[in-house]
Formats: structure tokens, C-alpha cells, sequence
């Protein structure tokens, strides 16, 4: 990470656990990271590895059953830093949350109000945060619809959020968000119920905004194509903690974990032929049972003996680039990604050179 | 046998490889004197086995389709036939039942479609009562645990409430509650939209494999091209409720005719952090000088056709 860019979010050491009646399911297993200001920071990885459970520990909002063992979530404003999980949730509600930090949600209908119309929930929004006439809230909830793509403002106003069809919702929660022009979005799969031209449409519009206002972002999605278009650093997660993270080019070209070969392998790309898509083998962790080692180590062909009895640490790849994974140790064998993969990186550069040289 | 016989024998021979076929479907919401256009003219058919895919914007009326077919929404005219029989105009509970038997659909969104306040193993069991399979409980709670291992939730799961997975989990749930009943056709809208890319690959490794041990069809709706382009034999493609282009995959992401089709090919993400689409000129409807309702099919090259004018068709054919 560029060092010289100043921390906004650092998430140290991050650890929950949820209370179940039939045992306690530990989420989080120790999850650090930094968000800098004006970077795009994606994560990455498996249903059920804690990305939700990250973004809804930095908004407070975790459920009931949703207990913090250790941490922090520190927020940088200003001079200020704030460790977040000190605070009262009425006070983080009230100066950060909508306001400072907002949040898109993977599925709509939680931050919509069914029963009030869209229109009015716009201009709610816009006027929690400043003090202007309904009419000129109206004309601003306008803009920001054309803004994510709705065709017809006016009509879409007047309607109600079961009225609209998954997409449309979608881009009403990412008008919301943006109204009140916040230091920090989270988004949670925000385009994932979105066409490929609308997406692209959202992650053009994202990312302008993240620009001009040189605002953070941490983009959580499932889809490696939307990360290569929209991120600076990438975050991968499984079972509870971040196991690879470095720059967009440290993952795509030199991913050093197993777990992320086994991601990149994964996704057909429009230029790959039919074949049956690479999967990795088994299934994640059940977090209700204590893991001993690298939780990745019983789906990882390349698993030392090491790697059943001890949690590896975060090593150090480059200045931008962390591993955890035994195969980094020096006294490791040395290990190399499977030649499928490296075919692919290597077909990666290569049109990525000559997309280069074609644009130059 | 004479050559016209052989036609006539061949004719009926794929006829009886179509398992759904939709006909001039039309499919209109009428709100506070507005009327909604969510289906307009759609025809499709989808043979014994085969994968459709739906591809189109939001809003454009993939999920109405899906419905209709379900018998969600009652459709405004035209035909759906399932095994030969008409599945509009249903009256009754006994043969929406009847005829309906053998499809099934999983939603777009999860949550809504599981009962809160029934554990997941009961909810997919629950499936196996109402379709009268499995002669004992025990012996219902065992195929269950086997669909669970299938779609890769750990069995130990079976007692939790939807409340308690993660996006992705439920909707594989939602997948196993669908597969339990060994349906003909199943309806999966969205049905991987919510997983990571990893799960995808398995669901959809899964979904191919049934599909060949099974012959299970599959109208698969999906916004992901690439995944579409997987899993699918044949692809539709819609816009505004109109089907403007349809053809076996090959057929639409090699040779697309229809500029909507184009503009969202291009719009595909790139596993690639230095390739990504171009700002490409959105295509724009309202001043593309198109109107879909001036359109009809004109076939391409096998299976393919594209749904336009024949000025249109024309033109289009020229800037090869
Ligand atoms: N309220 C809850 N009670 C119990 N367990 C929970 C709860 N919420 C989440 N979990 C568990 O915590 C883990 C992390 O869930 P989380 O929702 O963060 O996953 P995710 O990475 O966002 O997955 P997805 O990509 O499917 O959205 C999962 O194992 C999930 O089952
Ligand atoms: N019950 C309804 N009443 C009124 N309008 C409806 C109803 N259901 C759908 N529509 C409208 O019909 C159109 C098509 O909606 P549909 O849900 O089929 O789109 P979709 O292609 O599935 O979109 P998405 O990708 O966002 O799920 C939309 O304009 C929607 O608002
Ligand atoms: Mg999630
Ligand atoms: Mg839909």
C-alpha cells in the first residue's frame, strides 16, 4: 500500500463470534486490514468466509447474537482517530453512520422502506444530512436517480420499492448512499443483481464519484471480473480472516496462496473456451468447530504437515503484498501455481499489453 | 419411405423433444391506470434436456417470463405449454397441481423464498411430502442430508434457520429444496447471482452434471454472460420485454446481430485488471431509432433469429 497515503479504517486484529443454540460460531478469526483514503480496497472470498459480518462490525450493526471478542475499527477523521467499537451505537448512528460511513447492502429491501415511496425516502435522506427545502431535495433526489441509471425519474418517485424490479432497487440504495456525500462506502455485492451494462454503468459511477471526491470504498463481491475493473487493493478472505492482500496486480499476476489460485481458476472468462470450470475441491470449514492450522488446509493439494497444526502468520511478499500461507516460509518447498493458472496470467499480461500498446 | 413421410416423422420427432414452449407470450401489469409491458410477443421453446438462458437488463422482464411459467403471473394472452399441456387459463388448485408437476423454480432472492421459522432440513423435506416422495420420514431426512451434501452444505447445518447462513449458503439451499423433487424443468432465476465465484463453479459444475445424468431442462436466468454462456445451450436475449435475438451461444457471442446484443457483450467484465470494457456508447433505445413493436423474427443461420424490421435486418447484416 502506498504508505504515504493516510489510513482512514484500519481493522486490527478483528474477532466474533455468534451465539447459536447449538454452539458458537466463531466468524471472525482475527481480521486486519487498512483502507486508505482515495484507494478502493475489494474483498474477496467464499460464501460464509465474513465479508458481511466485516462491513456490519465497521457499521455497528451487527446482530444481537454477534459478539466481539477483540479488536478494533479505527476510523481516521480529520486528526482524529476513533476506535469505533469504544463508541455507543447511538452515538456511531448519530456522527458516522449515513453520514461519514454509509452503507449499500447486498439485498435492497433492507435499507428500503416498503412503505413509504421511493421519492420520499430520497428526500428524507437527503435532508438528515442538510438543511434544505423539500423542493430542492426533490430536484436533487432527481439527479441522483438519473445519476444511477433510472431512465424515469419522475415515475420512479412516485413508486414503491415492491413495485421496481431487483435492479432498480438496487440503484435506489446506491442513490441513498450517495446522498450525503460520505467519506466512506461500503459496498456489500452491490451490483450483484445488476445486468453487465447497468454494472458497468454503477462501477463507472462509483468509481467517478470515488475520484472527484476522493472518497474510500470497500467493495465487497464475489466476482473477480468486477474487482479487476474497480480496485486498487484487494483483500482475500476464507474462513474468518484475510489470507492474501496486495495491490490489484500483486492478485492478479502474482497471487502467492493456494486459496487464491484455486479463486482465479474459477471463473469462466468470455475468451475461454467450454470446459468444466475449475472448482476448488470440498467444502469450507464448519466455524462452530475450533480450527487447528490453516483452516484452507484441508482443500489444499499443496498443504505442509505444518499447515495442520500451526496458523500460519501474514509474510511478506513486497512492500504492497501479504501472505498467509506456510509456503512462504523460507524453509517451505517451493511450491508454483498450477500451469493452468500460469497459462492464464500469462495470456492476462499479454492482452493486457497489447490493450495497453492499443490505447498508447 | 418416401422423402415427404421422413419429413413428417422427423417433424414430430422434435416436437417431442420440446418440453416448454412459449407462444406469443404477452404479460402486462396494470397499475393506477398505467399499464406496465413487462412481456411483449415473447416465443421460445425449450427441448428435453436442454439449458435456455435468459439474458437482458434489469427490468426487462426476465423474472415476469419466469413467472409466467410458474403460474405466478397469470399472463395477458398467448400460450405456455409444458408436456404438451396448456398451462394458462388454469382454474383450478387440482390442475394447476396436475399440470404444473415436474417444474420447479428457484428465486431470485433467497430469503423471501425460505420460511423463516422452519429449519432448513424441514423446509427441503417439506418439498418431499408435498410431491409424495420417500415412504418414511427416515427415509425422507436421508435424501435430504444427501441433496445437502450435493449442493455442499455440511449436513450437521440441517437444524439452523435461514436467518443463520450467509447469502450464498441459503441460496444453495433454495438450489437443494428445488433438486430434491427431481423436477424437468427447473426455472433458477438468479439462482448463482448471490455466490462467490468458487461456489459458482461448483453450483454450476453441479447443475451441468444433473442436467446430463437427469435430463433435467433448465430455464437459467442470469445477468452473468459468461456463466450464461457455460451453462446455456441456447440464449435469449431481452430487452424491454421483447425477445430481440435468440440462437445457441455460440451462435450470440460470436455473431451478434442485434445491437442491443452487442452493447451488452461489450459490457462484460474483464477477468483482467488492465483489459476492461470500453466506455462504450450505451446503446439507447429511445434514440436508436428502433421500435421493437415493429419487429418480427428473421432467421439468422441455424437455431439463430433475430427479432426486427426487415430495413433493420438489412443493415445490420451489412456492417459484418
Ligand atoms: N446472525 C448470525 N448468526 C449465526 N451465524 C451467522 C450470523 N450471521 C452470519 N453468520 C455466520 O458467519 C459466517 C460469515 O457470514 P457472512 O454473512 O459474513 O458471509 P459472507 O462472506 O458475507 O458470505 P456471502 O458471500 O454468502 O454473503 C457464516 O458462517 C455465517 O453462517
Ligand atoms: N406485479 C407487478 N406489477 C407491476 N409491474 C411489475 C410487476 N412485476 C414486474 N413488473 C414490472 O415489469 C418489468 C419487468 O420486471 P422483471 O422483474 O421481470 O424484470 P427482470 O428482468 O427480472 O429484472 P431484474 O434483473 O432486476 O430482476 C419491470 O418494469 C417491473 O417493474
Ligand atoms: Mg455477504
Ligand atoms: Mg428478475
Amino acid at each position: 500500500m502506498s504508505d504515504k497515503a493516510q489510513a482512514v479504517i484500519e481493522v486490527k486484529n478483528l474477532d466474533i463470534t455468534f451465539k447459536m443454540p447449538t454452539g458458537n460460531v466463531h466468524a471472525l478469526r482475527g481480521v486486519d486490514f487498512t483502507l486508505r483514503e482515495n484507494e478502493v480496497l475489494a474483498l474477496v472470498g467464499e460464501s460464509g468466509c465474513g465479508k458481511s459480518v466485516t462491513a456490519k462490525a465497521i457499521m455497528g450493526i451487527l446482530p444481537e447474537n454477534g459478539m466481539i471478542n477483540s479488536g478494533e475499527v479505527v476510523f481516521h477523521d480529520g486528526g482524529e482517530s476513533i476506535d469505533l467499537l469504544q463508541k455507543k451505537i447511538s452515538w456511531r448512528r448519530k456522527n458516522i453512520n449515513g453520514s461519514k460511513i454509509s452503507m449499500i447492502f447486498q439485498d435492497p429491501m433492507t435499507s428500503l422502506n416498503p412503505t413509504m415511496s421511493i421519492g420520499a425516502q430520497l428526500i428524507v435522506a437527503i435532508r438528515n444530512h442538510e438543511e434544505i427545502t423539500k423542493k430542492e431535495a426533490y430536484a436533487r433526489s432527481l439527479e441522483l436517480l438519473y445519476e444511477v441509471g433510472i431512465t424515469d425519474p419522475e415515475r420512479t418517485m412516485e413508486q414503491y420499492p415492491h413495485q421496481l424490479s431487483g435492479g432498480m432497487r438496487q440503484r435506489i440504495v446506491i442513490a441513498i448512499a450517495l446522498s450525503c456525500n460520505p467519506k466512506v462506502i461500503i459496498c456489500d455485492e452491490p451490483t450483484t443483481a445488476l445486468d453487465v451494462t447497468i454494472q458497468n454503468r454503477i462501477l463507472d459511477l462509483i468509481q467517478k464519484i470515488q475520484r472527484t471526491r476522493g472518497i474510500s470504498v470497500i467493495f465487497i463481491t464475489h466476482n473477480l471480473g468486477v474487482v479487476a475493473k474497480i480496485a486498487d487493493y484487494v483483500g482475500v478472505m476464507y474462513a474468518g480472516k484475510i489470507i492474501e492482500v496486495g495491490s490489484i496486480f500483486d492478485v492478479f499476476y502474482d497471487p502467492r496462496h493456494p486459496y487464491t489460485w484455486g479463486l482465479l481458476s474459477a471463473i469462466p472468462d468470455v475468451s475461454d473456451e467450454k470446459g468444466e470450470l475449475y472448482s476448488i475441491p470440498g467444502t469450507p470449514p464448519n466455524l462452530a468447530k475450533e480450527i487447528v492450522g490453516d483452516a484452507f488446509a484441508p482443500r489444499n493439494p499443496f498443504a505442509l504437515d505444518i499447515d495442520f497444526k500451526a496458523e500460519p502468520p501474514l509474510f511478506k511478499a513486497s512492500g504492497t503484498h501479504y501472505v498467509a500461507s506456510w509456503l512462504m516460509d523460507e524453509r517451505a518447498p517451493k511450491v508454483e501455481m498450477p500451469d493452468n493458472l500460469k497459462e492464464r496470467i500469462a495470456s492476462m499480461k499479454k492482452e493486457g499489453l497489447l490493450y495497453v500498446e492499443g490505447r498508447e | 419411405m418416401s422423402k415427404a413421410e421422413n419429413k413428417k416423422t422427423k417433424q414430430v420427432k422434435t416436437d417431442q423433444n420440446v418440453l416448454l414452449s412459449v407462444d406469443d407470450l404477452c404479460m402486462y401489469f396494470d397499475t393506477k391506470g398505467k399499464r406496465v409491458r413487462a412481456s411483449e410477443h415473447i416465443s421460445f421453446k425449450i427441448n428435453k434436456g436442454e439449458t435456455f438462458g435468459l439474458v437482458g437488463e434489469s427490468g426487462s422482464g426476465k423474472s415476469t417470463i419466469g413467472k409466467c411459467i410458474i403460474g405466478l403471473n397469470k399472463a395477458t394472452s398467448g400460450s405456455i405449454k409444458f408436456n404438451g399441456l396448456e398451462l394458462t387459463g388454469i382454474k383450478n388448485r387440482k390442475e394447476y397441481k396436475q399440470k404444473h408437476n415436474g417444474i420447479q423454480m428457484i428465486f431470485q432472492d433467497p430469503m423471501s423464498s425460505l420460511n423463516p421459522k422452519k429449519q432448513v432440513g424441514e423446509i427441503v423435506r417439506e418439498a418431499l411430502v408435498i410431491n409424495h416422495i420417500g415412504s418414511s420420514r427416515e427415509e425422507q431426512e436421508k435424501i435430504v442430508a444427501e441433496i445437502f451434501t450435493k449442493v455442499g452444505i455440511p449436513t450437521e447445518y440441517m437444524n439452523r434457520y435461514p436467518k443463520d447462513f450467509s447469502g450464498g449458503q441459503r441460496q444453495r439451499i433454495g438450489i437443494a429444496r428445488a433438486l430434491v423433487v427431481n423436477p424437468k424443468l427447473i426455472i433458477a432465476d438468479e439462482c448463482i447471482a448471490a455466490l462467490d465465484a468458487s461456489v459458482q463453479a461448483q453450483i454450476v459444475n453441479m447443475l451441468h452434471h444433473i442436467k446430463q445424468e437427469t435430463g433435467t431442462s433448465f430455464l437459467f436466468i442470469s445477468h452473468d454472460l459468461n456463466m450464461v454462456r457455460f451453462l446455456s445451450d441456447r440464449i435469449g436475449v431481452l430487452h424491454l420485454g421483447y425477445l430481440l435475438e435468440t440462437g445457441t451461444s455460440d451462435e450470440i457471442f460470436k455473431n451478434p446481430i442485434h445491437p442491443y446484443t452487442k452493447s451488452l457483450l461489450a459490457a462484460i467484465p474483464r477477468m483482467n485488471p488492465v483489459v476492461q470494457p470500453e466506455k462504450i456508447k450505451v446503446y439507447d433505445y429511445s434514440t436508436s431509432g428502433i421500435d421493437y413493436a415493429l419487429g418480427k423474427w428473421h432467421d439468422v443461420e441455424g437455431t439463430h433469429r433475430v427479432w426486427c424490421t426487415d430495413l433493420e435486418y438489412k443493415e445490420w447484416g451489412k456492417q459484418e
